[in-house]
């Protein structure tokens, strides 16, 4: 059977996982005008608390997740109001602002737990290989593809479908006209980043025995899903979750096919779709 | 003598919104034109697609017989089209000379060769005690005078004109009708104003938008009686 | 740059005694207060190796090396409005060219692969708008990093590489380092005053207008960008005659944000206060880890975020966060396609 099967599973088991982060990323700064670079730290509380928490039985599973999706969202929460003061649109102030938290947060991460990187005991029902067309196929990986498209098309019907949901598109399409409906800025700021961390926290929990805990962690989920806002746009979910799957596939099949040159990959890929962007950019300027 | 600028079923559309619809409209040179209509009825757009700051979903725009429908901005500023905008666009950081000496570069060969021109643009403007000062202290109508400083820099065969008038005191009004009226007879003029006094006081030609689209195109005289264009104003279904 | 206006009377002869008003512009300010500033520090600065020990100067040597690379962040976060965590891309390339190259050729190369490599990387950088840049340039920089780490044939991968020796003592690399840096210091700020300094300047204030005048914007912010991957490079062949050795671990994500700090803490419109605050900083985080192991990045984190709060103008009274706005309406988009 095709040899590439398995790590192109992987990569959708991965691009879902950075769906699910950087659609926290999309929210903060497309609602909220937000540049988070915390937002890694949030995903490596909520893999902490996984590693932590859980034991390989059933039970410690809700555990961790309401542990983990808590402590991301108090977090997500206390970045907004640290946040207050910061002009909305002055996205310097706000990068140097979460990068500080971002490394303090890291630091006191490494201090509770230790600097190395930590295992993560999934449950033993599904800490064993499932046949696939005949390769053996980690149970979790695949049970965690499920649930993380549950968790995309939760969120997809959510932004269209609800009500909140239209606030939020309507929001990113012009930032100004949010504050005309009599939105309340510190409220949107502050539900905004609560949610983007319990995404980010969630995705961390569920996440942690793909991209698990450590002291990089934090970085190298932050610059992933930055990557993924970038060549995903701000407009759609469907934009975003291509990225996602993008990105992810680059990061395993890539480095399966092209084992010396993966690293490049990625970003030759980033630089080639912005490339032709920019492009697109010469024959249809417009001014913002 | 040649249509300076001529327009073919200009049309600019956002979504299910057109803000123009198949606009046909002819300049001759030196003609003053003025654009006026009710809200929303497409005036800024239009000078945003002649300027080339958007692109057109259809139709065509010709410029001296040129078909410049793709060119950028920048293409078009060189080929002799001013404009002004709205908000008054200066440069903050820069003093008011420099703003005017910048915005004259690319026709005079340079910043440090436009700045004795720039000195006698902001004294026709009223400006030059300014010109040590840096735009970010000048009030509104400041601004709005420098902006047109900047635009005539460029000595710009057709001139796009964005409500100058918004905001100015009396004096400043007084200067810019003086400006305006003192503009080389090679100058075409297209102004969108809602200030009628600035437009019947200056302009030619007026021709009426509603929604987008093309009402009627007369003298002053013709367009101050005009029933189409009480109708345009009022909201009167058509 | 500063003009005065006054006014002088002329008579025309003929018809009367008409007198004209000519209005004349008279430079004010001129170069001399910075360039005595400049000339004073470089003197000071030049005096220290002989009153501190070798290790100092070798630290000051590199404080040097990274408070050039942090003008080059200046030049494009503040001047050009193009704030970026990426300046440590063409850094490594330059060093890494330097590293194989011996004897004044040294400098020249570094300084060619920087602005070689920024040319390559402008059309990613330069068609961006306010926070994607910062986005784009940190995966330019993190790209660099990868590929330092993985191309071991040419950049001998995570290990790094040794340079030969080209002066003998620590003294002497120190003032070598010093001497380049005040030139292009000097340099720069010549530049700055220029029309270059303004159509920059302009450009960053408000890209749409400078189109309207028929600027070719794009072009500007490319030179410019270049002119910083030449700068950055040219940190790079320093770092290399300074240290003897690069390796990846000189070009992290925490370098890149640390120089952005510095440049802020200085006041990203100035390239004097960019240079010294880089160098503040990075000291102080030296300091910081030599006081409590293990915690230099909580107290580093701290910095920045008080940084935040208090230093809306940085030293030198330049309001940084304007930086990103590329013109009045700046929404943070991407790039505006027409829809």
């Amino acid at each position: 059977m095709d040899p590439y099967l398995i790590p192109a599973l992987d990569g959708v088991a991965y691009g879902l996982l950075l769906f699910v982060v950087a659609a926290g990323l999309v929210l903060s700064f497309g609602v909220a005008g937000i540049l988070n670079l915390a937002h890694g730290t949030l995903y490596a509380i909520g893999a902490y608390m996984a590693a932590w928490l859980a034991d390989g039985g059933w039970a410690a599973v809700p555990l961790a997740l309401v542990a983990g999706v808590v402590a991301s969202t108090a977090a997500g929460t206390a970045l907004a109001g640290l946040l207050t003061p910061v002009k909305r649109g002055d996205h310097l102030t706000q990068a140097l602002l979460t990068f500080g938290l971002a490394l303090a947060g890291g630091s006191l991460l490494v201090s509770a737990f230790g600097p190395e990187d930590l295992p993560v005991r999934v449950p033993a029902a599904l800490d064993r290989p499932i046949d696939l067309a005949g390769h053996p196929y980690a149970a979790y990986r695949l049970v965690f593809i499920v649930v993380a498209l549950v968790i995309a098309v939760g969120l997809y019907l959510a932004v269209t479908r609800t009500r909140a949901g239209m606030l939020v598109r309507a929001a990113v399409d012009d930032p100004q006209m949010v504050a005309c409906l009599g939105v309340d800025p510190t409220r949107v700021r502050v539900g905004v980043l609560a949610v983007s961390g319990a995404l980010a926290g969630l995705a961390g929990v569920l996440g942690a025995p793909i991209i698990g805990p450590g002291p990089s962690t934090a970085a190298t989920v932050l610059l992933l899903s930055l990557v993924v806002v970038v060549l995903g746009g701000l407009n759609s979910v469907g934009g975003t979750l291509l990225a996602a799957l993008a990105v992810g596939e680059i990061q395993t099949i890539g480095v399966a096919l092209l084992p010396t040159t993966a690293p490049f990959l990625l970003y030759a890929a980033m630089a080639l779709i912005l490339a032709a962007r920019a492009r697109g950019l010469l024959r249809r300027w417009s001014t913002a | 003598m040649a249509d300076i600028l001529v327009t073919e079923a200009l049309t600019r559309r956002y979504g299910s919104l057109v803000a123009v619809d198949r606009l046909d409209l002819r300049l001759v040179p030196g003609e003053r034109r003025a654009v006026i209509g009710p809200n929303g009825a497409g005036k800024t757009t239009l000078l945003d697609l002649v300027a080339g700051a958007i692109r057109p979903s259809g139709g065509r725009i010709r410029f001296d017989g040129r078909d410049i429908t793709g060119y950028g901005p920048a293409r078009r500023a060189r080929l002799g089209i001013g404009r002004i905008h709205q908000r008054p666009a200066v440069w903050p950081s820069l003093t008011t000379l420099d703003n005017v000496a910048v915005a004259a570069a690319r026709r005079r060969g340079g910043v440090k060769r436009s700045r004795r021109p720039a000195i006698e643009l902001l004294d026709r403007l009223g400006l030059a005690g300014h010109a040590g000062v840096q735009a970010e202290r000048l009030s509104h109508g400041q601004r709005r005078q420098l902006e047109i400083a900047m635009a005539l820099a460029g000595e710009p065969r057709l001139l796009l004109l964005d409500e100058p008038a918004a905001g100015l005191s009396a004096v400043e009004f007084e200067r810019l009708g003086t400006v305006l009226r003192d503009l080389p007879d090679g100058v075409t003029v297209l102004l969108v104003e809602h200030r009628l006094d600035l437009v019947y006081a200056l302009a030619d030609v007026v021709t009426v938008l509603r929604d987008g689209q093309y009402v009627v195109t007369g003298t002053p005289d013709e367009i101050r009686v005009s029933h189409a264009v009480r109708q345009a104003y009022s909201g009167a279904v058509a | 740059m500063e003009y005065r206006v006054s006014e002088q009377s002329e008579r025309t002869i003929g018809l009367g005694s008409l007198r004209q008003r000519r209005l004349v512009a008279e430079r004010r300010g001129g170069v001399k207060r910075p360039v005595l500033v400049l000339a004073v520090a470089a003197a000071l600065a030049a005096a220290v190796p002989w009153f501190v020990d070798d290790y100092t100067t070798a630290t000051l040597s590199r404080l040097l090396v990274l408070g050039l690379v942090g003008l080059s962040v200046a030049l494009l976060t503040g001047v050009t409005g193009l704030p970026t965590l990426g300046q440590t891309a063409p850094f490594a390339a330059g060093a890494y060219a330097a590293a194989h190259v011996d004897g004044p050729a040294r400098l020249v190369a570094a300084i060619g692969i920087g602005a070689a490599f920024a040319l390559v990387a402008a059309p990613l950088v330069v068609y961006a708008r306010g926070v994607y840049v910062l986005m784009i340039t940190l995966a330019i920089g993190e790209l660099a990093i990868t590929v330092a780490g993985r191309w071991k044939s040419v950049t001998g991968g995570t290990d790094g590489l040794v340079a030969a020796p080209a002066l003998d003592t620590d003294r002497g690399r120190y003032l070598y380092a010093l001497a380049v840096v005040g030139v292009i210091v000097a340099l720069v700020l010549l530049a700055l005053r220029s029309p270059a300094g303004l159509l920059l300047r302009a450009s960053r204030d408000d890209e749409a207008r400078m189109r309207a005048s028929g600027h070719p914007v794009t072009a500007y912010l490319t030179g410019a960008y270049v002119a910083a991957g030449g700068i950055a490079g040219a940190g790079g062949a320093l770092l290399v005659t300074t240290q003897q050795y690069v390796s990846p671990a000189d070009f992290s994500f925490d370098t890149a944000a640390l120089l952005l700090l510095g440049v802020v803490i200085g006041g990203a419109g100035s390239m004097l206060g960019a240079v010294a605050g880089t160098a503040l900083v990075f000291a102080a985080r030296d300091w910081l880890s030599g006081l409590l192991p293990g915690h230099a990045p909580l107290l580093l984190g701290v910095v920045f975020v008080l940084t935040a709060y208090l230093l809306p103008r940085g030293v030198a009274g330049f309001d940084w966060r304007r930086i990103g706005r590329r013109d009045r309406a700046a929404k943070g988009v991407l790039w505006r396609t027409s829809s």
